[in-house]
């Protein structure tokens, strides 16, 4: 076993130069030497990316200025997403980031609400959720320290440019000292004695030897499966989508805080506002809907004519059977790959970098972090692969033949059980460190229209007359609150307006 | 026999008496060489050479042949000198082959008897040359501008070789050719002279007949018995009579070899006369009017394959020429034979006649075979050509998986492969291979200490260092 | 997916450095264009290598002179003394003794060979012997020698020489040699070695200190362990000790018991055969054995009983499988030396096969783009050379009258090659001998060997009728006394050496001709 003075990071898109500045951050004075491979000549798939709430914790740590890199990356703010036509054609429902109502006498507050929206004396969920009435009133600001005011715990996310963002991310790593070779990888050497990664060859004839390798070379996974044959796993049967097509227009001026997902006839489309365009796309299946009729749907869905010709992307949905293999690490979509339905991607790479450095394999690689770190990737993207099909097999949608299997298809063990006990009496437990707490599930389960039999028993220790002022107090808080709230568009302009 | 020889001890249980030496028609000269040559090893053994044909007079090869160093040694050491091949078979010598039509109609190519160029820094010649092509891809850097023989064949200019390294006259190798009717005469005097051998003519059961005396070895020489079409070529046709006069104007020094839509034909020059041979597939022939075109008139000979001269233990007989292949073989076909005789004379001098001799030979001549033959295919196995039936027709018949070898390894590297039965000096073979255009596609390492343009000065003036020399040799007679 | 790599060949690392590693280093330091290759070496001090004192073959002087090696620069350097032959006691029967020159037996008479006339004279006179009539043997068994002379016409240009030398000083002097020519030494072990994932090929080593040594092309000098070849690449080996089944040997030094022998000695023992290479101060020992027959200690007194000298030197055990390595190069690996191939030293071959190894890889150096070719042809050549030699070692052993031992009893009676049988059947009935265009040992060598060992043809070619008993016995009378006069005015081989360690100017002919280079046996 042999220390690890060298770490090679194969691509350059986001995976490679998140991991990159990530670790030049991390491990100070020198600790290992970082180089990281990419070419020009490969494309990236980023397309205009949407993230979670933690992305901002990632950036904390990198010591970004938050208006600095909005401005770099062309950045909108973002408070969650909006469903249209999933639960059926026509209805919508928001997934914000944030919290909904406020819980009472340690009982989630949507017991509350179950009980008083089944007596018709509440109103759409969404209302009691500072983050969906903002966003659709396009207001935003960061959160205040104000006590006890929903204003404290505003939680918001971006949406940006991926392209500006790696590239902006490269110069921060580059600057902290990680080596950047622009060269395409030609072959990679083995070690005789263990089978480990001993280097790769380059294009231009250098062999760039290392001790740990992390693989960001995109769905082929050049060194995690081509090389070291870590197997995949196959969800395609679950998320039917296998395809894209992304092709952004120019911006309106009033830029809204959310990303809008559109159920399809197949697939669903996406729209995710910049500060100097809108990303357009449209995630389908291949079996169901051919290349050019989603061409068609989504140019005709989008508000302004194309920038660019349209960008299709294929892929397989499911991920690695292992993620780190001998001294190879697979981040990003080398790892697999799950529709950005709920912006996970970015996540998913700052989640395994974040567990890269809690088991960074100092003194070389210890076959038993090797299998915590597989075993622990493998449960969080098995819960958010659970998650995302949520949103496909609770539906009312039988319109077409794609939403009728989503509808009819077996789901996971995980997620039936998660179903089957919110549908009994609203119970909602997280599990584990899942990703995607409570009042995410509520939301998607609620929003696609599962109304639980029961609630908490404990609701009805408290007068329905004093839940329902309650309810409306909270309501009242909200909508004062949203009040005090500037546009996203007056606050980009005031803070972190791009320089177009 | 002397009381006192020093082998009688010894030898006196050996089985043989006898040596018996069969040919017949279109074998005359496979016939009496075999005899000069058996007459020659045997002489003062007490052991009798006879020479039997079942035809009554003797008889004679037409045309001409081609005479390379082993056999002009082996004809040396019998007592035919170069000078009697000159002065009684018309003996002339050639510097080149010349392909003509090979590639594309009327293309010429030269292919010299000796190694083109010089080996620079210890690096053969062709790595240079093929690096200057490859480099500036230009492809008029051709072999035979750097091969005095090629250029003297041109040019028409003829001198003897010296010895002196220092001289750019040492590169040049010329080989003979000579009217076979007058070597056979020249053989049948020298198989007289060396005594002891008898000629019969006779169609006595001897010619026919397999024999079970274990006292006589019987060398049958007569050509194969019918066409097969294993061979690509299966038939020969030899231009009768061969014309004195009308020479068409050409290149006397070479050999030449026009390549048809059935084959090919050979020009030979020996002095005073062009003799010219057709090589074809006697199958894509339907009109036999045909035949003969373009000569007037001409003899069929068929030619069959045989993968070895065989040496028969049970009837102790060795079959020498029982193929028609050295017809084919015509310049290397000799020249085997001298190979061959010169391994089956110790094995049958010394003894019993053993089966451990006769299967060391089959064995050996079975190796050798392959080099010969795939040294007489080469121009044909090379050809590209795939616009008529025949060429077709051709390119699944040559199985040659020594040659195959020896050109792709050439052509990859430069370099040829050392193969036990190959000659070390291959300087014809990669001649030819150079004129097909099959120049290898690398270089050794090593040749790429000099610049390109460097190179290219130097070979420059080595072309014209050679042109010059060639132009001041004396013209040719 | 995984692209070949496309660049050219530039960086060359040799693994291991004995004998093989720093041969193959000097000659390709010299041989290449430095400002193209880099040439790197990787040994380490804590590997010992097997070097024991090396008698070498006539073809060590052409590669000295390719690097432009000094040959009295060398001998000083090496301790060597002349060798012109090998002496083998005890083969054929206990007590027959023959020794095996560097030079041809008479010569051919008429387009006949030699022995033809010898064995029918020798019917009449079963006195003469075939030793009288080879100058090196003459010369050997008197100790004495001189430099060959280049003449073809003349007697003394009728055998060749080669050395008994230190290996361990050959391999020191020529690291100085390659170091002066740019070869970097690196010191170190491997811990491990990168495979190309797309063609396999070796990509780079990795040392025990960490270090990381990438190359285009390896070549193996790391012994019978073969690092590269075989433990990474798995080349695989063909086993000949059902042929010949000594695998052990002990080496010692010892003093001399007099002045050194222009020759090795190579004596039978009860399972084996025990070597004798007198270098200028010492004298080189060691027994080689078979331990299916002859246990460790056992072997271990026996040399030590036979001993010329005082032991000066710790026995030094080795262990081998006779055999070779099925693809000696695989990739863009060679194999050059041990770990090739493992023939014991019977015939002092080892040298020379690193030698003829090297040089086909320079005459074969390889591009990217052709090296699967050239390494095909480069193993055709290599296991032609090493199948040559095996079929002349199994002779020693197999033509023997000898029964005494187990050992010898079942070297005697052992199934042999084919090629080797059918070789000694054609012999022994019409005392015709196979030679080739391509391979070490030739007619001489056989004729050496089959002589000394008892292995007698049944027949003569009978033309030597053409020559009377008078005749022959008067041809051999004037060869014989031709070769005893040029040898009685030949200097001894102690005089020669003293001159050769004292002067600074050699005998030597400044380049060796075509024929002699490789050639075993002079001008023939």
């Amino acid at each position: 076993m042999q220390a690890v003075n060298k770490v090679v990071i194969l691509g350059g898109g986001s995976a490679g130069w998140m991991t990159a500045a990530a670790l030049a951050t991390v491990l100070k004075n020198n600790y290992a030497e970082i180089v990281l491979i990419e070419s020009q000549n490969i494309g990236t798939v980023s397309v205009g990316e949407a993230t979670i709430p933690q992305i901002a914790l990632f950036n904390s740590i990198l010591g970004i200025d938050e208006n600095e890199f909005v401005r770099e990356t062309q950045a909108t703010f973002k408070l969650g997403i909006e469903f249209a036509n999933w639960k059926q054609k026509g209805h919508t429902y928001m997934h914000p980031f944030g919290n909904f109502g406020a819980d009472m006498d340690a009982i989630q507050f949507h017991h509350y609400w179950l009980k008083m929206f089944q007596k018709g004396q509440a109103e759409d969920l969404d209302a009691y959720s500072l983050a969906a009435v903002a966003a659709k009133q396009g207001r935003f600001m960061r959160p205040q320290n104000r006590g006890n005011s929903p204003l404290s715990k505003i939680a918001y996310a971006f949406h940006f440019d991926a392209t500006l963002y790696a590239k902006y991310l490269r110069k921060i790593a580059v600057s902290r000292g990680v080596t950047r070779i622009e060269a395409k990888m030609e072959d990679v050497c083995i070690r005789d004695t263990d089978g480990f990664i001993d280097s790769l060859v380059l294009d231009n004839g250098q062999v760039i030897n290392g001790d740990l390798f992390i693989d960001c070379s995109g769905f082929n996974g050049l060194l995690i499966d081509k090389t070291l044959k870590s197997g995949f796993e196959d969800w395609s049967h679950w998320l039917p989508c296998d395809s894209a097509i992304a092709m952004p227009c120019s911006a309106k001026h009033d830029v809204y805080p959310y990303t809008v997902s559109t159920a399809q006839e197949a697939g669903w489309t996406w729209r995710i506002p910049l500060q100097h365009r809108i990303g357009n796309g449209y995630v389908f299946p291949s079996q169901f809907v051919d290349t050019q009729k989603a061409i068609d749907v989504l140019t005709q869905q989008m508000e302004n004519a194309p920038l660019n010709e349209p960008n299709i992307l294929r892929w397989k949905t499911g991920m690695r059977k292992e993620f780190w293999v001998k001294n190879c690490i697979a981040i990003g979509l080398s790892a697999g790959f799950i529709e950005p339905l709920e912006s996970t991607g970015l996540h998913l790479i700052q989640a395994g970098i974040a567990k890269l450095l809690g088991m960074f394999p100092y003194q070389g690689c210890e076959q038993v972090e090797i299998d915590a770190y597989n075993e622990q990737t493998r449960l969080e993207m098995e819960r958010i692969r659970d998650f995302i099909i949520l949103h496909y097999a609770v539906t009312e949608r039988e319109d077409t033949e794609f939403w009728r299997y989503c509808k009819n298809m077996p789901v996971p063990d995980y997620l039936r059980q998660k179903i089957d006990l919110y549908k009994a009496n609203g119970r909602i437990y997280r599990h584990g460190t899942e990703l995607f707490n409570e009042t995410s599930w509520l939301a998607v389960m609620n929003g696609q229209g599962i109304m639980p039999k029961g609630y908490h028993p404990l609701v009805d220790t408290l007068s329905e007359a004093e839940i329902y002022s309650r309810l409306v107090h909270i309501k009242q808080v909200i909508d004062n609150s949203v009040n005090v709230m500037p546009t996203q568009a007056a606050f980009i302009d005031r803070y972190c307006k791009a320089i177009s | 026999m002397v009381k006192d020889n020093l082998g009688t001890n010894m030898t006196n249980t050996a089985a043989i008496k006898k040596v018996k030496v069969i040919s017949c028609e279109h074998s005359a000269l496979a016939g009496w060489y075999t005899t000069a040559m058996a007459a020659y090893a045997f002489k003062d053994t007490g052991i009798a050479v006879s020479h039997i044909t079942s035809d009554k007079e003797p008889l004679f090869s037409h045309g001409s042949l081609t005479l390379q160093a082993d056999v002009l040694l082996a004809l040396q050491e019998i007592g035919i000198t170069e000078s009697a091949l000159v002065n009684h078979a018309r003996a002339m010598p050639f510097l080149a082959n010349k392909y003509i039509g090979w590639q594309r109609k009327n293309h010429v190519a030269l292919a010299g008897l000796a190694k083109s160029g010089v080996p620079l820094r210890g690096v053969s010649f062709v790595h240079y040359l093929a690096r200057l092509r490859n480099e500036t891809n230009d492809l008029t850097w051709q072999a035979e501008l750097f091969s005095l023989n090629t250029m003297c064949a041109s040019l028409g200019t003829f001198a003897r070789p010296n010895a002196d390294p220092r001289s750019i006259l040492s590169s040049l190798e010329y080989g003979l050719r000579v009217d076979a009717k007058l070597l056979c005469k020249l053989l049948i005097q020298v198989v007289f002279e060396l005594g002891d051998v008898s000629a019969l003519q006779t169609n006595s059961r001897d010619c026919q007949e397999q024999s079970f005396d274990r006292e006589t070895i019987t060398l049958d020489c007569r050509t194969s018995r019918g066409p097969s079409h294993k061979m690509p070529l299966d038939t020969l046709l030899i231009e009768t009579p061969c014309p004195n006069e009308d020479i068409p104007r050409v290149d006397k020094l070479s050999n030449e070899y026009e390549c048809t839509d059935d084959g090919y034909i050979e020009h030979q020059y020996v002095n005073g006369c062009r003799y010219s041979r057709k090589f074809i597939a006697r199958h894509f022939i339907k009109d036999n009017k045909r035949l003969c075109e373009p000569f007037s008139e001409c003899n069929e000979i068929s030619l069959s394959p045989n993968s070895s001269d065989f040496w028969q233990h049970s009837f102790n007989t060795v079959y020498l020429f029982e193929t028609g292949a050295h017809q084919l073989l015509d310049n290397g076909g000799l020249g085997y034979r001298a190979q061959q005789l010169n391994t089956l004379w110790p094995l049958i001098r010394g003894a019993n006649l053993s089966a451990t001799a006769a299967n060391f030979f089959n064995r050996l001549s079975a190796e050798r075979y392959r080099y010969w033959r795939d040294l007489s295919l080469l121009p044909v196995f090379l050809c590209d050509r795939e616009d008529t039936a025949f060429w077709q027709f051709k390119a699944n018949q040559i199985e040659a998986e020594d040659l195959e070898h020896v050109i792709g390894f050439y052509q990859r590297t430069g370099v040829f492969p050392q193969l036990e039965h190959y000659p070390a000096d291959i300087g014809l073979i990669e001649n030819t291979l150079l004129a097909f255009d099959k120049y290898p596609k690398a270089s050794d390492p090593l040749c790429f200490s000099i610049e390109i343009g460097e190179l290219e000065l130097q070979l420059t003036k080595l072309k014209q260092q050679i042109k010059q020399a060639a132009i001041q040799l004396p013209q040719f007679q | 997916m995984f692209k070949a790599p496309t660049h050219q060949i530039k960086s060359i690392v040799v693994l291991g450095g004995g004998t093989a590693g720093w041969m193959t280093a000097a000659a390709l330091s010299k041989l290449l264009n430095p400002n193209v290759f880099s040439i790197t070496l990787i040994e380490s001090d804590a590997i010992g290598t097997v070097g024991v004192g090396e008698a070498t073959l006539p073809h060590l002087r052409f590669f000295n002179q390719r690097l432009g090696i000094d040959e009295s620069e060398f001998i000083k350097a090496t301790n060597a003394t002349i060798k012109a032959g090998i002496e083998f006691s005890n083969w054929g029967n206990s007590g027959d003794t023959y020794i095996h020159p560097f030079g041809d037996y008479g010569k051919p008479l008429k387009s006949v060979e030699f022995h033809h006339y010898f064995y029918a004279l020798k019917k009449y006179n079963d006195q003469l012997n075939l030793d009288d009539y080879s100058l090196p043997v003459v010369a050997c068994k008197s100790g004495k020698f001189n430099f060959p002379t280049s003449d073809p016409s003349l007697l003394t240009s009728s055998y060749s020489y080669a050395y008994h030398i230190d290996a361990g000083l050959y391999a020191q002097y020529l690291r100085g040699f390659a170091e002066q020519k740019g070869v970097t030494r690196i010191e170190g072990k491997v811990n491990s070695v990168s495979l190309r994932k797309s063609d396999g090929s070796i990509s780079g080593l990795k040392l025990n200190n960490g270090e990381l040594i990438n190359g285009d092309f390896f070549v193996d000098c790391s012994g019978f362990r073969g690092r590269l070849i075989e433990q990474s690449l798995k080349a695989g080996y063909e086993d000949w000790s059902h042929w010949l089944p000594c695998d052990r040997a002990i080496a010692v030094q010892s003093e001399h018991n007099g002045r050194p022998l222009p020759y090795t000695k190579a004596i039978a023992r009860e399972a084996g055969w025990q070597w004798q290479i007198p270098l200028k101060h010492r004298m080189g020992n060691g027994y080689v054995y078979a331990s299916q027959y002859v246990n460790e200690e056992r072997a271990l007194q026996t040399i030590l009983a036979n001993l010329p000298g005082k032991p000066t030197s710790e026995p030094n055990y080795l262990k081998f499988t006779t055999g070779k390595r099925k693809l000696s190069w695989l990739k863009n690996c060679v194999a050059i030396g041990l770990s090739s191939g493992f023939l014991e030293p019977l015939e002092s071959t080892s040298i020379y096969l690193i030698q003829a190894a090297i040089m086909k890889l320079v005459e074969l150096l390889p591009q990217r783009e052709n090296m699967a070719a050239k390494s095909a042809e480069y193993n055709r050549y290599f296991s032609n050379e090493m199948d040559k030699i095996r079929d002349f070692l199994i002779l020693h052993y197999h033509a023997t009258f000898r029964e005494d031992t187990p050992f010898w009893n079942f070297c005697k009676h052992m199934k042999i090659p084919l090629s080797l049988e059918e070789k000694m059947e054609l012999y022994k009935e019409i005392g015709v001998i196979e030679d080739y265009q391509y391979g070490l040992f030739l007619t001489p060598s056989w004729l050496a060997v089959y002589n000394g060992q008892g292995v007698i043809p049944s027949f003569s070619d009978i033309r030597v009728n053409e020559i009377t008993l008078a005749q022959a016995n008067k041809y051999m009378a004037t060869l014989y006394a031709d070769i005893k006069q040029a040898v009685a005015g030949m200097p001894t081989h102690e005089q020669i050496v003293a001159r050769l360690h004292e002067e600074t100017i050699c005998n030597e002919p400044s380049q060796l001709n075509q024929a002699v280079r490789f050639s075993l046996y002079g001008q023939r």
